[in-house]
């Protein structure tokens, strides 16, 4: 979710109410401690009630999940929902810190504060991704696809350009029945004005193999086709545009004028799949927190309740309120 | 060759329903949380089932190291169930120390005398284990000071100045009667300026004076030779021994030093004030500290024979030993008993003074025969040589009680008399009541019993250090108590400042409150550990195991 810009009006009000929420909880945790030899603990009356509101805050931070798996619920909207997680989690945290009195205690309160401290930490490194990933995916990534797609999208530009190099140096033996003789259609990426989108574009197809250029076949098969299916993995010397150049112009060296064409088409196809990784790569940046953050939060649930339970079981007071 | 197909079908790369299928990310999404869900259940459930871990769990950490015993066994001191009805319904919730459950577990042990009952300065004891003039809601539960869990070396007695200025920095609203609050009603610190720091010790403040019934010179006894060219020679053979090291041989001056006469209590003072091993000095005895100068002795001018008098003894029953003492001469005179069986010294009949015993015809030919050497004896003793020498007359404390001698009273009114035994409690001293009513000696004890120092602590120091006015000292009537600043030179925030102590001090001791005070029982200062009995503002004793151990269990 975005904060910034124009996207950040909306967020106001809960910026505000959350902050207004913290400094009062903090006036009243300091007014209790005064006169007191160690900062009022959980089970002090402070300590409950702030306590109580970081866990009552954890168990509606962790209904954001069913909300998004019930998207048809008129239960408010998503963004909602969202802009809520975002600042009563992070009002949460300081909640919590006081409710623990500046200190660990025992090793399931220990595990609890530290997991919470950690999902908390996993949601702003995740949120602060979401402000700067997005915006690198657009100027990097131009042809932007996807993700889970491209493998799949990487094996069609394989067997393009696989029929490509066939119409130009002619069938081999190695060659897959292809029934598109005399056409091809290929993903190519084209700009319009400031924007650039990625189009299908229809070649012909030489009617006949172009003589003296076999020795792309010997190219395609060595790097070519590597790259454009597993990508940097396949054939790093392609991963970068200016390596590509330079192959791509070596390339134009051996080959007669008339397969030109054919190899700005291969020289095309190989910069869609760099971008594809580098959007693969941006992608695990904007999506890896969540591998920690939501695992951390079921467990977060899990200890919060144990923790309940333990704390009204051994309790020090019958009622918190009365010491 | 015709193309087969249009482009439509090829430009459908992505499969309509691709959002159907899981990738990469969303796989392993579900597995961590899955596996994480698993492990934590199954690590709460484990824990939960046994009971050690489950404890261990909940625990905040090791017990100090006295209490290591109820690591395990968290029920010692805290509910393990869930029943908040059944507390509910016997609580007191106005009275921590009775009503938390916590705090009734810790009274088992620790049920050393509080809360108190009774009353005292008319202001009763309301349940508060501080203070009969504390109000009740002022304090909190044990554990609101007392923080276990914090490992086995952590102190729960050391608590921090904070709590004590909870209260102490407007006592006002503490006290049940504002009016009746004997001590600053502001102190949050030791060392400071302003009106929070802490007061001049009372006894300077309200320029008490020593309410001791002894006369002593101190300045005197610490002078060479004590004003008399006193050598170890005049010192009874017994003695020189242990006071070879105050003189420079045999015909060396006597030079006395404090710890002649002052000895650390190596335990407690029975019956006395209860005090940590070396906190405070045995009282002064005479047979101990001063009789090997000051003796007590008469000599029979028949025999040459030297009787020693007893101590603690009254003018009358001083009379009768003398006469007694006689005995032995006077019966072998009358032929009564041989000579050699006739008693020494004592009278013949227990309990009963030797003229008592005598037909009328033989008292007056005692009386003939003896008269005179008891009268001699006698005088001798009442004079400023002996009892008077250190001694007042009950009711008759002179004004400048350094002076030796008991006034020109004829020897007949002075043995119908009695010496002052106990302290002066005429008012002279300004000393208040209830402070001279807890100290059992002619010399008082403690100078400061709401406050805990040891002497042994600091016995790298030199007496002198603090107590610099001793050597000084003429009149009994001085107290020689070191100043607050004294002890500021020292127990105070460490500074640059040079001290005027040799060698000089620039703070940086302890000073926080509970380096010299207590809280429990603040008001009975001579309580705690190391008395065999415990005295109490009410005037109860108990044994000191009853009022700190609690009953048996």
């Amino acid at each position: 979710m975005l904060i910034t810009g124009e996207n950040f009006r909306p967020h106001v009000p809960w910026i505000i109410g959350c902050g207004l929420a913290a400094l009062a909880a903090a006036a009243w945790f300091l007014a209790e401690s005064i006169g007191l030899a160690a900062w009022p603990s959980g089970g002090s009356r402070v300590g409950l009630v702030l306590g109580l509101g970081a866990g009552l805050i954890c168990w509606f931070e962790f209904l954001l999940w069913p909300r998004k798996k019930m998207r048809t619920w008129r239960i408010g909207t998503v963004q909602l929902w969202l802009r809520a997680h975002i600042w009563l989690g992070l009002l949460a945290l300081p909640l919590a810190i006081m409710h623990t009195g500046f200190r660990l205690g025992g090793p399931l309160s220990a595990a609890t504060i530290i997991v919470f401290v950690l999902v908390i930490a996993s949601g702003a490194w995740g949120l602060l991704m979401q402000q700067l990933i997005p915006s690198r995916i657009l100027d990097l990534v131009p042809a932007e696809t996807i993700v889970s797609q491209i493998p799949h999208l990487s094996r069609l530009a394989a067997h393009d350009a696989a029929r490509l190099v066939s119409a130009v140096c002619g069938d081999s033996q190695d060659d897959e029945p292809d029934n598109y003789d005399n056409y091809l259609v290929i993903g190519a990426s084209r700009h319009v004005g400031a924007l650039q989108g990625r189009v299908l574009m229809t070649r012909a197809a030489p009617q006949e193999p172009i003589p003296d250029s076999l020795v792309l076949r010997s190219y395609f098969q060595n790097s070519l086709k590597p790259y454009l299916l597993s990508g940097r993995a396949g054939f790093p010397g392609l991963a970068h545009s200016r390596q590509a150049d330079e192959y791509f112009a070596e390339l134009r060296t051996h080959m007669p004028v008339a397969a030109h064409p054919a190899i700005a088409a291969l020289a095309d196809l190989c910069d869609q799949r760099r971008q594809w990784d580098r959007q693969a790569w941006l992608h695990g940046w904007l999506h890896a927190w969540l591998l920690i953050h939501l695992p951390l939060s079921v467990l977060l649930m899990i200890l919060l309740s144990a923790h309940v339970v333990w704390a009204l079981k051994y309790s020090t007071h019958p009622i918190p309120f009365i010491n | 060759m015709p193309n087969p197909t249009n482009a439509k079908p090829r430009s459908s790369r992505i499969p309509m329903d691709y959002f159907r299928h899981a990738d990469g990310w969303t796989r392993w999404k579900a597995r961590l949380t899955w596996l994480v869900t698993l492990v934590g259940v199954a690590a709460v459930a484990f824990a939960m089932a046994a009971p050690v871990t489950q404890r261990s769990m909940a625990s905040r950490g090791p017990l100090t190291a006295v209490h290591t015993a109820w690591n395990t066994d968290c029920a010692a001191c805290h509910r393990e169930d869930f029943s908040f009805s059944a507390e509910l319904k016997t609580n007191s919730f106005g009275n921590p120390c009775a009503g938390g459950a916590m705090d009734q577990r810790c009274n088992n042990c620790h049920n050393g005398g509080f809360p108190l009952e009774g009353s005292e300065g008319g202001i009763a004891w309301a349940g508060a284990f501080h203070h009969p003039n504390s109000s009740p809601g002022s304090t909190t539960s044990c554990s609101g000071c007392h923080h276990d869990h914090n490992g086995t070396t952590a102190n729960l007695t050391r608590i921090s100045d904070a709590a004590c200025a909870n209260c102490h920095n407007g006592l006002e609203s503490h006290a049940i009667n504002a009016q009746a609050l004997t001590v600053a009603p502001k102190v949050v610190n030791f060392v400071g300026n302003g009106s929070g720091s802490h007061p001049e010790f009372r006894a300077h403040k309200e320029q008490w004076t020593d309410p001791g019934s002894i006369k002593f010179n101190h300045s005197l006894h610490m002078s060479a030779g004590m004003g008399q060219n006193y050598t170890l020679k005049q010192v009874g053979s017994t003695d020189q021994q242990r006071y070879k090291n105050y003189s420079a041989g045999e015909k060396g001056l006597m030079q006395l030093d404090c710890a002649a006469c002052h000895h650390l209590d190596s335990s407690s003072t029975p019956g006395g004030a209860a005090r940590q091993a070396g906190g405070v000095f045995q009282p002064i005895a005479f047979e101990r500290d001063c009789k090997a100068c000051h003796s007590l002795g008469f000599t029979k001018e028949k025999t040459g024979e030297v009787v020693e008098a007893p101590h603690k003894v009254q003018p009358a029953e001083l009379k009768a030993f003398v006469e007694a003492s006689f005995a032995r001469e006077f019966l072998a005179d009358q032929g009564i008993v041989p000579a050699a069986s006739a008693p020494m010294s004592l009278p013949p009949l227990p309990g009963k003074p030797f003229s008592s015993t005598l037909s009328p015809p033989d008292r007056k030919a005692f009386d003939k025969a003896y008269g005179t050497q008891v009268r001699g004896a006698l005088t001798r003793l009442m004079s400023k040589a002996v009892c008077a020498e250190c001694h007042h007359l009950e009711g008759d404390r002179q004004a400048d009680n350094s002076i030796s001698g008991f006034g020109d009273k004829p020897l007949d009114q002075l043995l119908a008399s009695k010496i002052q035994t106990g302290l002066f409690k005429d008012g002279a001293s300004k000393a208040p009541a209830a402070w001279l009513g807890n100290q059992s000696s002619p010399i008082p004890l403690v100078w400061q019993p709401k406050a805990r120092f040891n002497h042994a602590t600091h016995r790298a120091w030199d007496c002198a250090t603090c107590h610099a006015q001793v050597q000084g000292s003429t009149k009994s009537a001085d107290i020689n108590l070191p100043k607050l600043e004294s002890c500021q030179s020292c127990h105070g925030p460490a500074r640059n400042e040079v001290s005027t102590l040799t060698p000089a001090i620039q703070g940086g001791a302890r000073h926080d409150c509970l380096e010299c005070h207590v809280y429990h029982q603040a008001s009975a200062g001579l309580a705690g550990l190391g008395n065999s009995a415990w005295t109490d503002p009410r005037g109860t004793t108990k044994e000191h195991g009853t009022a700190t151990r609690g009953p048996s269990r």
